[in-house]
């Protein structure tokens, strides 16, 4: 939530200046992991390699720079002045409205990020990271990870204790383990022989209400991909804990209702790419929980946040029916006649003939008759408001 | 050719398709990662490997509390102050336009509108406040974790349909349920458990029967339907060993079955077999892990006590709520809750109170509690009725009193947890909390969000039956990225 809120104000201010040059990273470019995906889903189908619709493809760079026939695709670093950005604002029912109206739309963050990317300068290379914090926008969120495939016999052995094991995700090597099913049965040495062959596949571990301690956190520590460690509800201590050395990915550490305590503190602040931590039931004091929270990159759940603010409570509700239906007939146009029949005559109101008197309307059926009513014009204007008055009003 | 060996034959071809086909869509990487894992499966395991998540989820399981009868969104969700100037009005026919109602008020002479009586309160989220009735004063504590959304619609005008419509995905029934699509997407994470749990509580008013297709398959295998947890007695039928049969004995007695089962699942290959072999393990297992799970007497005074007095009470939706608590930090994929009673076509102000009594402080804290272990970052919890209800009145009006009729064109459900933005209001309804007039949300663009948020791209989380590719989003559905953390 924090990461989607901060892409989409960043998407507003990204510059050119915020693209790293490829080389510097193995992560690939905002245009292969995010832009052609998108455009390849809503898009190619109609500008593509097969079709040209507006004389206009967007399958590769080349073909984006070379725009439609009526306009080039983007103005590089002018998102608003984009033909393309243009064509997705336009309401749906416009019949320039891209995609049109009857195919897949694009929802507002697909539409921000290319209109973020169009404004870093609609680069080909590189990376603009804003982009790129949303991990929701991702279509690759897992750029293939340098994980060797696990061997079959040490997973054929994890199912057979019926420990849950699973890829992170089709296609991974990335392993998420679950002990759940034996935790009450799982202790040090039934890890190490599990898991020792797995070093380098675990990615979240879960051993919680299980009996482990110091000898599985050290074999943790040599997990090289591990990112999620639940060990909720055991009896790992300070001494246990600190195996884990200054682990290099470990992102989350559920340690609530373990023993450790405010020794402990060193050992989590040590953790370069800690995130979140649980600290709920162990031995820590609202001290020890802010020299924690003094570490502004990490998130401290220790059980205390506090309740949803109440701003505001309506008075007791009272029952009217004052409010005017919105079926009824629009409030008249002040310009209008408050009678309907001319006093004069009797014959109907034409709008064109009329009198104001203090402040009201009064209308009449020919040219003639204002002239008659200027004759006396407080007794005609006290007779049409005491008609109009008398005459019940629709409900 | 003699009919049976017929038989044998279609299915070794259908299988072998079948097969051959989900083994190339899942790509090269699962394939070969499956083929190992399948190489040597744990006796009983489930019968078929699980499809794995398409990409990494966000979420690993759910909760899902349904609240049968359909909830009304004017006195709980969708604050609407302007109504209450309205009172005893007759609802516009600009905002009604002539839309279907049910036979139960469709006779109606009038249709006067009934403002709600409860009193709101603002509590602050990241869109500017959320207004929560005063009903749910433990829910308005952890406003800042829930997604509202504001603007579901269901086609179904019916209970029955519009459960059918949010457990499966079509109105009609025989699909498979939501809990089952996760447990042939997800597999298992505790085998010792069932995949898809379902616990039901018992409410105040008027109440429609569940039916058990609520949580069952449909056409894929049998082991991936819900499995009944009860409130009184043994939580699962028929589990326990009758007297005089030991534990060694029901062993003796499933290695014997099975080994006869195996026989005839290699001679037909039908999945049913390994489906039943894989529930008699399963049971056998679950003599030992359920007596466990169903027992309170580890949990804390604090931790019973943020549940409510209701918790001692088995069964009771507060009890049913910490029991998915120990469900889902036991692995199980998909845990069901069913509050019944939300049906109020008549005294809704008296029953709506004991309705909220008991499910209010019950859902607070299982939010609250899953927060602090650390769950709640990799749970999705759902909660939501079928439909909401209407603006007029059912049946005659005074200040205290009225009732409300079956409203399926816009209503409240919310959602929080493992990948879903919390403190967030999503879509608008009108002034009279009537139509959707900002975001609509379909039952299939919920269906797709929360697949997405569980790994799945829901056009491709798919099983062919009957010569078409099922999808629990049937043909439509859209993920409403908004609502992603
Ligand atoms: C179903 C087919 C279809 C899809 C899908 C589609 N377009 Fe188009 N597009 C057209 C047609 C037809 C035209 C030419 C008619 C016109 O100018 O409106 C066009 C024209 C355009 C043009 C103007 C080209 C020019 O110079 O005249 C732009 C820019 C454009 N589309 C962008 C997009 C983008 C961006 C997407 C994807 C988000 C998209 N379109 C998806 C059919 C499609």
């Amino acid at each position: 939530m924090r990461r989607a809120a901060l892409a989409l104000l960043a998407l507003g201010a990204c510059q050119s200046a915020d693209v790293e040059p490829r080389a510097a990273s193995r992560l690939p470019s905002t245009y292969d992991a995010l832009i052609a995906p998108l455009l390849a889903e809503r898009c190619t189908g109609c500008h593509g390699a097969e079709r040209a619709k507006g004389g206009l493809r967007l399958h590769t760079p080349e073909a984006i720079r070379a725009g439609g026939s009526t306009a080039p695709a983007f103005v590089s670093g002018d998102a608003e002045a984009s033909e393309l950005v243009r064509r997705l604002a336009l309401p749906l029912a416009d019949e320039e409205h891209m995609p049109p109206g009857d195919k897949p739309q694009l929802d507002p963050l697909e539409r921000a990020l290319l209109s973020g990317w169009i404004r870093a300068g609609a680069p080909f290379e590189g990376r603009v990271e804003a982009l790129h914090a949303s991990q929701s926008l991702e279509r690759h969120p897992n750029p293939p990870a340098p994980i060797a495939p696990a061997p079959a016999a040490s997973l054929a052995a994890l199912r057979a204790a019926l420990v849950h094991v699973q890829p992170i995700a089709q296609g991974s090597n990335g392993l998420w383990i679950d002990f759940a099913a034996i935790a009450l049965k799982t202790d040090d040495a039934l890890v190490r022989s599990l898991l020792e062959p797995l070093k380098g596949q675990v990615v979240e571990l879960a051993l919680a209400r299980s009996h482990v301690g110091a000898d599985t956190l050290a074999l943790c520590a040599e997990f090289e991909h591990l990112e999620r460690l639940d060990l909720r509800d055991t009896r790992l201590d300070d001494a246990g804990l600190a195996k884990l050395g200054a682990h290099a990915k470990l992102r989350e550490l559920v340690l609530a209702r373990s023993a450790i305590t405010a020794a402990s503190i060193p050992t989590l602040l040590a953790l370069p790419k800690l995130e979140r931590v649980f600290v709920w039931g162990c031995a820590l004091s609202v001290d020890d929980l802010a020299q924690l929270r003094g570490r502004t990159d990490l998130l401290v759940d220790a059980g205390d946040k506090p309740d949803a603010v109440l701003a505001e409570l309506e008075p007791p509700p009272k029952f009217t029916n004052e409010l005017p239906s919105p079926d009824a007939p629009p409030p008249g146009d002040p310009t209008a006649s408050i009678n309907t029949t001319c006093p004069i005559t009797g014959s109907p109101v034409n709008a064109k003939y009329t009198r104001t008197f203090e402040g009201r309307v009064i209308g009449f059926c020919c040219p003639n008759c204002p002239a008659e009513f200027d004759k006396d014009p407080a007794a005609c204007a006290a007779k049409v408001i005491s008609a109009v008055e008398a005459k019940p009003k629709t409900p | 050719m003699d009919p049976l060996s017929q038989h044998h034959l279609s299915l070794t071809r259908r299988r072998f398709f079948s097969r051959a086909a989900s083994g190339l869509g899942a790509g090269l990487g699962a394939l070969s990662l499956a083929s190992i894992l399948g190489g040597e499966r744990a006796r009983g395991a489930s019968s078929e490997l699980p499809v794995g998540p398409h990409f990494a989820p966000k979420a690993k399981r759910v909760i899902y509390m349904h609240m049968e009868g359909g909830p009304s969104h004017l006195d709980l969700y969708d604050y609407k102050p302007e109504l209450r100037r309205r009172f005893n009005q007759d609802l516009p026919d600009s905002i009604r336009k002539g839309q279907r109602l049910t036979t139960m008020t469709s006779g109606q002479a009038r249709f006067p509108i009934a403002p709600s009586v409860f009193r709101f309160s603002r509590c602050e989220n990241h869109t500017g406040g959320v207004w929560l009735s005063e009903l749910l004063p433990h829910t308005q504590q952890i406003a800042n974790e829930l997604c509202f959304l504001h603007s579901m619609e269901t086609e179904a005008i019916n209970h029955e349909p519009g459960i059918t419509f949010f457990q499966t995905g079509a109105q009609v029934a025989g699909r498979p349920s939501f809990g089952s699509w996760l447990s042939y997407g997800l597999g298992s994470a505790n085998a010792n458990l069932p995949t898809f749990a379902v616990m039901i509580s018992q409410g105040q008013g008027n109440m429609q029967a569940l039916a058990a297709r609520f949580w069952g398959s449909g056409f894929l295998p049998s082991e991936h339907q819900g499995c009944k947890l009860r409130s009184s007695g043994d939580p699962v039928l028929y589990l326990k060993d009758p007297p005089g049969v030991a534990r060694l004995d029901r062993r003796r007695m499933l290695d014997l079955v099975g080994a006869l089962d195996e026989i005839e699942r290699r001679e037909s290959l039908d999945d049913e077999i390994d489906a039943r072999i894989a529930q008699a393990e399963m049971a056998y297992r679950m003599q030992m892990s359920v007596p466990e799970l169903a027992d309170f007497s580890d949990e804390d005074e604090a931790t019973l006590e943020m549940y409510g007095p209701d918790v001692r009470k088995p069964g009771s939706f507060a009890a049913n709520c910490l029991l998915a608590r120990r469900l889902a930090e036991r692995g199980v994929r998909f845990i069901q809750l069913y509050m019944r009673g939300w049906d109020q076509h008549g005294g809704l102000p008296a029953e709506i109170k004991l309705q909220t009594q008991a499910v209010d402080q019950g859902q607070a804290a299982l939010i609250k509690d899953l927060r602090r272990r650390g769950l709640l970052d990799e749970t999705l919890v759902l909660w939501g009725g079928e439909f909401g209800r209407t603006v007029y009145s059912q049946g005659t009006l005074t200040e205290t009193n009225y009732g409300r009729d079956h409203h399926p064109r816009a209503f409240t459900v919310w959602a929080a947890g493992g990948g879903i933005r919390g403190g967030i209001s999503y879509g608008k309804t009108d002034d009279y909390g009537y139509n959707i007039v900002e975001n609509p949300l379909s039952v299939h663009d919920l269906h797709a969000t929360l697949l997405h948020v569980l790994g799945f791209d829901h056009e491709r989380l798919s099983y062919r039956h009957q010569g078409r590719d099922y999808r629990l989003t049937d043909t439509s559905g859209r993920v409403v990225r908004e609502l992603l953390a």
